[in-house]
């Protein structure tokens, strides 16, 4: 009997093992904590009049501060929804930056940086680009 | 360590970007947290050994959330200890 060999009857086996590659760093400890430790691209943002003005003077959005007080660093220890906001829009860049469901990471900026932006300027445009912190 | 504190995303403010110029420092942090995560099975051999280990896990996580911001896994693992605390006295005590 002829048998012939399909792309449905290897996928189960493409499933165990994707399953295998997703539960077995789970389990088995490694200090390989991050996959590569690389700049993360930052997200930064040009005001406009228009839609059709060109972008000029670019600014970090959400840059760091300098420093933070002691006081400061205690609290953020309990309620500090704003640098987790922040760590997720870095998440959001970096599968933007690699093509990772690009539209839903770009929608999620959009959003966080549209309603930042109306609270601290009146500009009625703004455009986004993703730079990138250098190595030293 | 050199290079999350040099140019990742997660120092929480810049003037810690200054610890990627002290490799030292960051090469002592570095052997300490492996040094206890390697003798950490040990540490349940009873309960004065493994509540010192608690504590040095406590500070790893607490520093992660100073420097690093990542203050939602602090009090998610403390909140095991007492599970591991039972662990211990229930299958090895002393």
């Amino acid at each position: 009997m002829l048998h012939i060999v399909t792309g449905n009857e290897t996928r189960p086996e493409r499933e165990t093992v994707r399953t295998l590659q997703l539960i077995l760093p789970a389990l088995i400890p490694s200090w390989n904590f991050f996959d590569v430790i690389a700049p993360s691209p930052r997200i930064e943002y040009a005001l406009l009049t228009s839609a059709e003005d060109a972008p000029v003077h670019w600014q970090a959005f959400r840059p760091r501060p300098e420093t933070l007080s002691a006081l400061t660093l205690l609290r953020r220890l309990f309620w500090n929804p704003r640098w987790n906001e922040t760590l997720f829009l870095v998440s959001c860049a970096e599968r933007l930056s690699q093509g990772i469901t690009p539209d839903h990471s770009a929608r999620e900026i959009l959003t966080r940086m549209k309603r930042e932006l109306a609270q601290t300027t009146r500009a009625s445009h703004f455009c986004f680009r993703l730079g990138e912190d250098q190595k030293p | 360590m050199r290079d999350v504190f040099a140019f990742s995303a997660y120092p929480v403010a810049e003037n810690m970007r200054a610890l990627a110029d002290r490799p030292k420092l960051l090469l002592a942090g570095s052997w300490l947290v492996i040094t206890c995560e390697l003798l950490f099975p040990f540490s349940l051999i009873s309960q004065w050994t493994l509540i010192p280990f608690l504590v040095l896990a406590a500070s790893f996580h607490t520093s992660n959330a100073l420097f690093f911001g990542l203050n939602r896994f602090v009090l998610a693992w403390i909140a095991a200890y007492p599970s591991i605390l039972w662990l211990q006295a229930r299958f090895i005590g002393g």
